[in-house]
């Protein structure tokens, strides 16, 4: 067999082979980078509600107690806030810091909502502040227009609900939460606290989530929370 | 004169070609005004939703079944569309709604060959473009109201002014309780507010089509 025949038939498949390796075995579920959350039994936290549980050894510090008992608070605090718009307790738990590291649409949507000087040095308190005054600004405004057109025997209209979206600064209302308060498990993967900073790894069903908190003064303050991967 | 003799001489002739008339004039109107006499199938939908629940259909766009995975809202999207209410073809934007097939030189080693417009892929934009159509194509309602076939998308209070982030489809309603079936994480017959915290604000959306 001569080599141009040779180098005819395996030139080809050298090709389709590289081919192969540069772009389809990347691709391949095998190969795949994959997010896999460590797994790892969580079991309920002594003196804390069934909802809440933790990596073995996690709550045996008291700053990690304390940790727990602010993010249980938070959420208590959100939810109730998510039916009543009631935001007075929030900086109970949330704090302004350079932590939260707000991302420009953030930043954009508390100058809207708040002003210019509100958004310098805005941290995670006052975006939440924000986000929560936006959200009971639109409900109630969809409150309103959902009752005229009840009065009226029908439904509200795409042109009442854009005048709503348009006064929201292009965001579609949502309504306000009118089931009855309920809450999600919270697993606590990590706490690892250095000096006056600890990170958090969570999960609150929704996603697994980053926080970071400070102490300030003797007590523990959210300072920023970053969904790690959303899964709902 | 001359149309008055021929009336005169087609009396019925000339009734049938106004019924005619009438009846197209009135056909115009109703497409015009967006009637559409409730021809959205919930059960056509759920089925399509229950038969795709945990896996990939490549005659529709894919976004993923792994990590990274963004199916949801183009999952929704086939619902509604293999239940019937139709494609919107025009610009990308808010106010349209469709997939189509990608030419060939636009293939990405990851992708298929099928895209879908930003409403019929993106959690925020669906939101958008309900919301266009509110009174029309889609109610808001709140999602423990929810009926097969309607679907709802949900945003974390967490992580503030980052738009939407999910979309559920409900496939039932249960003791009173609407049942729903996602994507990324594919989830199957569970209660609307599955892994849902107390805090997240969801828009409900009923199929009015």
């Amino acid at each position: 067999m001569n080599m141009k025949k040779i180098l005819l038939f395996t030139l080809p498949i050298l090709v389709l082979l590289l081919f192969a390796l540069v772009f389809a075995l990347p691709n391949s579920s095998s190969t795949k980078a994959m997010l896999r959350v460590p797994d790892i039994s969580l079991g309920r936290v002594a003196g804390f509600a069934d909802h809440i549980k933790a990596a073995p050894g996690i709550a045996e510090t008291s700053d990690a107690r304390e940790i727990i008992a602010v993010v249980n608070r938070a959420y208590d605090l959100m939810g109730t806030a998510a039916r009543t718009f009631d935001v007075s307790d929030f900086p109970s738990v949330f704090i302004d810091t350079p932590d939260a590291n707000l991302s420009r649409s953030q930043k954009k949507a508390i100058e809207q909502i708040l002003g210019v000087e509100a958004a310098e040095g805005a941290g995670y308190l006052t975006c939440m502040l924000a986000y929560y005054g936006a959200w009971e600004k639109g409900a109630t405004q969809l409150e309103a227009a959902i009752l005229k057109a009840k009065a009226e025997n029908r439904e509200i209209t795409a042109d009442e609900l854009k005048a709503i979206i348009n006064a929201n600064h292009g965001r579609v209302p949502a309504p306000r939460r009118e089931d009855p308060m309920y809450k999600t498990p919270l697993e606590f993967r990590s706490i690892d606290v250095k000096e006056d900073k600890a990170l958090v790894v969570y999960d609150d069903g929704a996603a697994l989530q980053e926080m970071i908190l400070v102490k300030s003064g003797e007590q523990w303050f959210i300072a920023s929370i970053k969904p790690i991967w959303v899964h709902f | 004169m001359i149309l008055k003799c021929y009336v005169k001489k087609n009396k019925s002739a000339f009734m049938v070609t106004v019924a005619i008339v009438v009846a197209l004039l009135a056909s115009l109107f109703l497409i015009s005004s967006g009637v559409h006499a409730g021809s959205y199938n919930r059960d056509a939908a759920r089925d399509y939703a229950n038969a795709w629940w945990d896996n990939r259909n490549q005659s529709y766009p894919d976004y993923g079944d792994f990590d990274g995975c963004t199916d949801c809202t183009n999952y929704v999207s086939q619902v509604l569309h293999e239940g019937g209410y139709p494609l919107n073809e025009g610009s990308n934007d808010i106010w349209h709604w469709y997939y189509y097939k990608r030419p060939w030189y636009e293939w990405k080693y990851s992708e298929n060959e099928w895209e879908g417009s930003k409403t019929w892929k993106f959690t925020n934009k669906l939101n958008e473009y309900a919301s266009q159509y509110q009174g029309n194509h889609f109610v808001f309602q709140h999602p423990s109201t929810l009926t097969t076939g309607d679907f709802f998308v949900m945003d974390l209070a967490t992580n503030p002014f980052e738009g939407p982030d999910h979309t559920r489809v409900i496939v039932g309603v249960e003791n009173g309780v609407p049942k729903a079936n996602q994507h990324c994480v594919d989830r199957h017959n569970v209660d609307w507010n599955h892994n849902v915290p107390g805090n997240t604000p969801v828009w409900g959306w009923h199929v009015v089509w």
